[in-house]
């Protein structure tokens, strides 16, 4: 017996040894066999290819180049803490402002030319000053936002107020303009069926789980016809941003909330409940309406698809205070700056990997990336139109199926083509009309023709010149400097209150948390050190942009 | 052993039988409340992943499906992540204990004269934390980044372990320990014939402990070795399918989602959580009830001490 | 000077009079046991007390892009900060009661289900029930807390069902919107998930308790609960105290995950501890030196009172 573990012991500690010698360090080879081959950080997980992963396979057969991928799990920032620290970066490292802050990042623009790299100049020209940082240089090429025509997806994935299509057809398919109608045809339906499938209707609901606060910070500002400028308004004459926390804008939808919660038209739970509760209730079918940007609930939706609840899934509606407002929900593309790959300073030939970039930014490989193999996941009409049969639009979404054949988290980062190509394709299958409306049920067909739409973008405001600045969520706020203390003070302030306000059980009492509300605001949170790096930018932009 | 037998039978009283039937009632309560997490993970890591948002699953499965299983095993690395992560629990629960143990034993003899000096600065390691980006730099520095060894080493002998079993040592009579020195025993013999065989239950806890620590950790894979595809471990897979988008900005996610292709990839379905949790859990679940025999051997030399 | 003041306390133990000889002699007889232990020791130095060099972070304004020595130094500016936030303090006392909550119900809960563990006489029933018991320790809290969340739901938690039911209460009790409750529900789950965890040191400990004991006691006639208070009890008194005085210096760390993950607002006054703060005003926003003098204020408390539990536990229980 004791013998065994001496054994075991001892064998143990030769393999300790042995493994530890072993795996000594990878060298980065740029060229050896001809093949060009570099490490690439991407910061999730989602959707790892496989091995014989078929794109990857003609980027190392036709192309030369291969990549050897690391995908992380856990706290993205504390990684980028650590390898800033140790100064330990990949080549193509997925974009993050903390990089560029530390030098870890080329300036890509000091290379991209029109000679060497003809897509890259042609996709990042127009857009390099928005692209760029404070510094104006670039050194993130945007994953998304570049486009190319006119055309918008079919699919509408942003902010708005969802209303279940069962709501609006009892309804007669109105068209609602401002909260007070919304929150009477919510009213109304709960009073004509306060049961659904037996359960009891629940009028309104409302996300407060964390990471998730817009849901329950942000319909202020759109109501106000404000576009999406996260925390802030920004006046439209004088560009001048302020924080809306503290506004009436606020007040009033807080009171209105108040008051349809005081109707016992606000689900109790709604504040306690995880995403998984709330993906449940919406799954339920007996969710009436609720405020969030639609990719956060999608998976609630397929389920009532998958049910064949129709009626039950969601429209787009974009209600106002008042009708003198405008409703600005949709905004015009905007490139997705600081968001994408960059090359580190690590990468020994920069300009290898600008080059895998620049090729595979031709409209043959994007079709390629983007829509698949022609007659194998996509078919050719006799107008030269790309379409997809009922089997090649099934097999997209399973995974084994997509680990084979797509590279999602590679092409997540990836600068893309969106919108529509020379031949007048679209760039994939979202940009497609007429593959958009084919993939729709029947119930959604005709729910479009009441309301004379072809997409849900459609249903939204028509699509309006951002402003010269926009958008000011984006706006980088510095690591550990006041005004990103100050920007987390104000959320905590606003979960914590808000929804005490919503509770609040008479005028009296909302009267007082408001004004505990703002006092603390006022007094706790350092706002003018938020609002003048804000501002500070704005004014940057309008003098660097255009 | 043989007389508690006999005592036991001339013990029965009313009163033993209203204890046991209680005791038995209770017992069951903490098996089923203790059991129903488990059984509930399992039911719902066997059921549809779409059918799963709805919620109210319980014990089992509505809609039944292989299907979250299969999208686990499908990924390539598995295997060698599944080899990984038993070698570094076998190792370093088979390591710490001898280790460990060691030291221990030094710590019961008053007369070392190093003895306060270790046991002070091996407690103070349980209450403070260098951080993040210190600890990271010093295994840099070490060269032991990408390694397996970062795996084992900087967990060799902890705190803990070693208060522990130095505890549990001190129960052993001293009479053995100088009956052998008297008979020319050296420290190490001492150690390894004597204490180490009779602290069996304390080495078997320690050792369970250990591995299950070893099995779930995922943080050290993360920080050091995730760039080594061929040192990544079970938990760490486990993780990056757990937690795949969470990095992603919100626009991003928008951004992914209208295109449609990633649409329902955004947040990881309950059903995989759950079928991920069995995976992860399922292998070092099996290791108590293996260890447990130690606990009753522990009793009898304990009874053949004096 | 610490040694001396130890050992004018207890009086010489024959070891202790043997020993007599000078130090550089005695260690040169006690080279076994030097070689036993000596490379841990200087291991353990390595690899836990060199990177104590990042504690400078707290003085400094650090950033991870630049050198140790080149970083800006700001003194006390982040203790200041963390001390001049209301929301800190009221976090290190939400951190401080849970804990207590977690260390108490979990002392309790785990010795009483290790005597009843003991009390099982039949071995394959014994070892199921610890195996099942100790189960829910190998669930992420993730999972657990989405249990508490549905089991707890005023919607269809089978909590409140049954309350509704049983008539405790005629309306649903809002568990999670009420800060009355949360505490409890931290320290409930707690127990939930860790119980069967935490018997195991114990029943360790009381397989190793002399059988012979039980017998003379069964001789004086004492009954069930007489031999589980004067022989059980007594006899993983030792493994109690050690863990108590190890515990107590861990007072500021009440977990994180759980808490994370149940909180909203409505009761984040009484949710948040340390470890969330300095998640949200640290790592998230790349602050690393207020992580770090949080840090060193959690290790000084810890340790200080380490040394008083130590100080104030018999000579039979010091764990220094």
């Amino acid at each position: 017996m004791k013998g065994k573990i001496k054994r075991i012991v001892a064998s143990a500690m030769c393999a300790v040894l042995v493994i530890g010698a072993a795996a000594g360090c990878g060298e980065k080879n740029t060229a050896d066999d001809g093949i060009k081959r570099y490490t690439v950080f991407i910061g999730d997980s989602t959707k790892e290819p496989s091995a014989d992963n078929k794109i990857l396979k003609r980027f190392s057969e036709e192309l030369g180049y291969e990549f050897e991928f690391e995908y992380l799990a856990g706290n993205l920032d504390e990684k980028l803490g650590v390898m800033i620290a140790g100064g330990d970066y990949p080549d193509l490292v997925m974009g993050d402002t903390k990089l560029i802050q530390a030098g870890a990042l080329i300036p890509l623009d000091e290379y991209i030319n029109e000679e060497d790299y003809p897509n890259l100049y042609r996709h990042i020209e127009p857009v390099k000053k928005r692209a760029a940082y404070d510094d104006g240089h670039v050194y993130i090429l945007p994953n998304y936002g570049i486009t190319y025509g006119e055309r918008s997806t079919g699919g509408y994935y942003g902010p708005a107020f969802w209303v279940q299509k069962r709501v609006l057809a009892d309804a007669g398919y109105p068209e609602i303009r401002t909260l007070d109608e919304l929150f009477k045809l919510i009213e109304d339906y709960v009073a004509a069926n306060p049961t659904t499938d037996g359960m009891q209707t629940i009028g309104y609901e409302i996300l407060a789980a964390q990471g998730r606060e817009y849901v329950m910070t942000s319909p202020a500002a759109y109501l106000a016809g404000s576009p999406n400028d996260g925390a802030v308004i920004v006046d439209k004459d004088t560009y001048e941003a302020k924080i809306y926390a503290d506004s009436d804008y606020m007040k009033t939808y807080v009171s209105k909330v108040r008051e349809l919660n005081e109707k016992g038209l606000v689900d109790p739970e709604t504040f306690t409940q995880s995403l998984d509760q709330y993906h449940a209730k919406i799954a339920s079918g007996r969710v009436v309406a609720l405020f969030d940007q639609r990719w956060n609930f999608q998976t609630a939706e397929d389920t009532l698809g998958a049910q064949g609840m129709y009626d039950k899934q969601y429209a787009p509606v974009i209600p106002t205070f008042d009708e003198t407002m405008e409703p600005w929900y949709k905004d015009k593309t905007v490139v997705n700056a600081q968001n994408g790959f960059g090359i580190s300073t690590a990468c020994e030939d920069p300009e290898g990997l600008l080059k895998f970039l620049d090729t595979i930014l031709s409209e043959d490989w994007q079709k390629y990336i983007q829509w698949g193999e022609e007659g194998v996941d996509y078919m050719v009409d006799d107008n030269g139109m790309f379409y997809r049969t009922e089997d090649q639009r099934t097999q997209q979404s399973d995974e084994q199926w997509q680990a084979a054949n797509k590279i999602v988290a590679f092409q997540g980062l990836l600068p893309k083509m969106e919108g529509e190509y020379s031949d007048g394709n679209g760039t994939d299958p979202a940009y497609q009309p007429d593959e958009f409306y084919e993939s729709l049920e029947d119930y959604d067909k005709d729910f479009f023709e009441h309301y004379g739409a072809k997409t849900w973008s459609d249903f939204m405001n028509p699509i309006r010149e951002n402003p010269p600045y926009y958008p000011a969520w984006q706006i980088d706020l510095e690591d550990g400097s006041d005004a990103q203390f100050a920007n987390q003070k104000l959320t905590d302030l606003q979960v914590s209150y808000i929804p005490k306000m919503i509770m609040a059980s008479s005028d009296a009492d909302f009267e007082k948390l408001w004004n505990q509300y703002v006092d603390e605001i006022h007094n706790g949170v350092n706002v003018q050190a938020y609002e003048d790096r804000i501002n500070e930018q704005i004014q940057w932009r309008l003098e660097n942009w255009d | 052993m043989k007389k508690s037998k006999i005592s036991k039978l001339k013990h029965t009283s009313v009163g033993d039988i209203i204890f046991v039937i209680c005791n038995t009632l209770f017992m069951i309560c903490v098996v089923v409340v203790t059991l129903y997490p488990m059984l509930n993970t399992l039911a719902v890591s066997f059921n549809d992943g779409i059918d799963t948002v709805r919620g109210g699953i319980y014990l089992k499965p509505r809609v039944f499906t292989w299907a979250n299983y299969q999208s686990i095993f499908s990924k390539g690395n598995i295997i060698t992540a599944f080899t990984v992560s038993v070698s570094r629990t076998v190792i370093s629960a088979l390591l710490n204990v001898v280790f460990t143990s060691m030291v221990a034993y030094t710590l019961t003899r008053k007369e070392y004269v190093f003895r306060r000096l270790i046991t002070v600065v091996y407690v103070l390691t349980m209450y403070f934390n260098a951080g993040l980006i210190p600890g990271y730099m010093l295994i840099k520095e070490l060269h032991l980044l990408n390694t397996f060894a970062v795996y084992i080493l900087p967990g060799l002998v902890s705190a803990f372990d070693l208060i522990v079993i130095r505890t549990f040592m001190k129960t052993i009579p001293e009479s053995l320990v100088e009956s052998a020195s008297i008979d020319g025993a050296g420290d190490f013999r001492i150690f390894w014939s004597i204490m180490f065989p009779l602290s069996a239950p304390v080495l078997a806890t320690i050792a369970l402990f250990c591995a299950v620590n070893a099995w779930n950790s995922w943080f050290d894979t993360f920080l050091y070795n995730s760039s080594s595809q061929n040192l990544t471990t079970l938990q760490y897979e486990m993780m990056k399918l757990l937690s795949s988008t969470m990095n992603q900005s919100a626009t991003n996610a928008a951004a992914m989602a209208a295109k449609g292709d990633a649409a329902t990839g955004l947040q990881t379905p309950v059903s995989t959580r759950a079928a991920i949790t069995i995976v992860a859990s399922v292998p070092i679940l099996v290791v108590y009830p293996f260890l447990q025999k130690y606990f009753v051997k522990g009793m009898t030399l304990g009874g053949v001490k004096e | 000077m610490k040694t001396a003041v130890k050992s004018k306390k207890h009086p010489k133990s024959p070891e202790e009079i043997k020993t007599n000889r000078s130090f550089v002699q005695r260690m040169g007889l006690q080279w076994q046991l030097i070689l036993m232990s000596i490379p841990f020791l200087i291991h353990r130095i390595i690899f836990s007390y060199v990177p104590l060099k990042g504690w400078l972070m707290a003085f400094q304004n650090y950033k991870p892009a630049k050198g140790w020595l080149d970083q800006e130094f700001v003194g006390l500016k982040w203790f200041k900060q963390l001390f001049s936030d209301t929301v800190f303090i009221t976090d290190i006392r939400n951190t401080f009661a849970m804990s207590l909550i977690n260390l108490s119900l979990g002392f309790i809960t785990a010795i009483a289900l290790a005597l009843l563990l003991n009390e099982i006489k039949n071995t394959f029933a014994k070892r199921f029930v610890q195996t099942v018991s100790y189960m829910p320790h190998f669930l992420s809290w993730v999972i657990v807390a989405g249990l508490v969340q549905n089991m707890l739901s005023t919607d269809s938690g089978i909590v409140n069902d049954l309350i509704v039911k049983l008539g405790i209460s005629d309306t649903k009790i809002p568990f999670l919107s009420e800060p009355k409750y949360f505490w409890g529900i931290v320290g409930a789950s707690n127990v939930w998930k860790e119980v069967g965890w935490n018997t195991i040191i114990y029943l360790a400990a009381m397989s190793s308790i002399d059988p012979s004991l039980y017998e003379a006691a069964s001789m004086d006639g004492a009954g069930r609960f007489m031999k589980m208070f004067h022989v059980t009890l007594p006899g993983i008194k030792t493994t109690f105290m050690m863990l108590l005085i190890m515990n107590i210096g861990h007072i500021l760390e009440a977990g994180f995950e759980l808490q994370y993950l149940l909180t909203n607002g409505l009761i984040s006054s009484v949710s948040e501890t340390i470890d969330i703060y300095v998640l949200k005003y640290g790592i998230q926003i790349g602050n690393y030196s207020l992580g770090t003098a949080a840090g060193i204020f959690k290790s000084v408390v810890s340790i200080t009172l380490v040394f008083i539990a130590n100080k104030l536990a018999g000579e039979e229980n010091k764990l220094i």
